[in-house]
């Protein structure tokens, strides 16, 4: 973007000097083809204009049409985020075996197959655990009246952002934390904003990020890429050690 | 820099939408109510119709637009300081960014809390990921070797590449 927009203004720049300096060889007569003393615009410009008839009008239309149309295409290029689009919400399917045949609860304490590596209590968000009963499972073959239910449990992309953030908040030496999920819910990839205290060692602080990264893998389930950390630091000064 | 292209560019995609829109609109107007609307053009267009290449405005306008167009200019191709700069070199799967301005703050602090040494400014120059540092100061230059080690201290804590280049200078001076 910052190169794209760089190469936009320096066209533009080059389009402003163009004209500029045509304007000053017209004004001097030092531009062929031209009579400093005519005017901009023929006088006769609007009985031409009207002479074309619906063509004038047709063709004006066109240009303005082109005009917005790269307008609105110039506008939605500054305005659009960068990288990957945002990460769906998680959908993790689960299923287990449960002894009673009209079981209707979905036992917190139990492992969830396959991804039972998922801890929806962790993001602070469960979208939905509702257990459904799988119809086409049946009891298990010398199960004891065990049958196999089968569930969705949905993770908000959100509300694992949020929590990611706050494990970051609560690092020593973050001050704030800004995360973005993005890609597939199968490959996670996270880009991080931290503020950090001034005096912060960075190095330390890159362990500790290392650490709530691999606590979100466990709580997603899914291992997660850090594609880029920014770090800042905030305007007033460190704190003076003599 | 990037910032002000990018609110440029946003209002030079709205003046364009603008500009397309009011012409279709006018072109209707015309065709339907017999004149211009909502702008009425005559004006523009009896300036336009008197105004010659040999009048003053018009060479004044055109100094002025070949001005615009040389400054805007020379912001663009004028090298630009990084935005942000690569550290945490020892992880390279990962991109670890710092603000260029906060680097530039650390190692300012870094210098300043070096005895006898104050008035720090830090620059950080380059590219993103070969960058530069400059320390201004004053101070004793006795001290100017603390300076320097206080300065790579702190770049060893951002894990800043090895390589990252460093300059020093200090100013005689008291120092509050």
């Amino acid at each position: 973007m910052n190169a794209g927009n760089r190469a936009l203004w320096i066209v533009m720049s080059l389009l402003l000097i163009g004209l500029g300096t045509v304007g000053v060889l017209a004004h001097y007569g030092r531009l062929p083809g031209t009579d400093p003393d005519l005017p901009l615009l023929s006088p006769n410009a609007r009985e031409r204009w009207t002479s074309w008839g619906t063509w004038a009008m047709v063709a004006t239309i066109v240009a303005g049409l082109v005009l917005a149309v790269l307008g609105v295409v110039l506008m939605r290029a500054q305005l659009r985020r960068r990288g990957r689009a945002d990460m769906p919400d998680l959908e993790l399917r689960a299923e287990r075996a449960v002894l009673a045949a009209n079981a209707p609860t979905w036992p917190t304490n139990a492992p969830i197959s396959p991804t039972d590596r998922a801890e929806p209590q962790a993001t602070g968000d469960l979208a939905a655990s509702q257990p459904t009963a799988d119809p086409a499972a049946g009891s298990e073959p010398g199960g004891g009246g065990a049958r196999r239910v089968a569930g969705t449990l949905r993770v908000e992309a959100g509300a694992l952002r949020h929590a990611l953030a706050a494990d970051l908040r609560h690092q020593r030496g973050v001050e704030r934390a800004d995360v973005r999920l993005t890609g597939d819910a199968d490959d996670p990839h996270l880009r991080v904003w931290l503020t950090i205290d001034p005096n912060a060692d960075l190095t330390q602080l890159r362990d500790r990020v290392v650490a709530v990264v691999d606590r979100f893998t466990v709580t997603a389930g899914r291992p997660a890429m850090v594609d880029e950390v920014t770090v800042r630091v905030p305007s007033r000064p460190p704190a003076r050690v003599r | 820099m990037r910032t002000a292209n990018r609110i440029a560019a946003l209002l030079l995609g709205l003046v364009l939408l603008a500009a397309g829109v009011l012409m279709i609109v006018e072109v209707v107007a015309v065709a339907v109510r017999g004149e211009p609307w909502p702008l009425p053009l005559q004006g523009l267009y009896d300036t336009l119709t008197t105004t010659t290449a040999a009048d003053t405005s018009f060479l004044v306008v055109s100094i002025a637009v070949g001005v615009v167009g040389l400054i805007v200019l020379l912001s663009q191709v004028r090298p630009w300081p990084p935005h942000q700069v690569a550290v945490n070199a020892a992880r390279p799967d990962e991109t670890w960014w710092m603000a260029r301005r906060s680097v530039e703050r650390r190692m300012a602090a870094a210098a300043d809390r070096v005895t006898s040494v104050g008035g720090t400014r830090a620059s950080v120059r380059g590219s993103r990921q070969n960058w530069r540092v400059r320390v201004a100061g004053r101070g004793p230059t006795e001290q100017h070797d603390a300076v320097a080690d206080a300065v790579r201290r702190e770049l060893g804590s951002l894990d800043a590449p090895p390589d990252t280049g460093l300059s020093v200078r200090l100013r005689p001076g008291r120092v509050a």
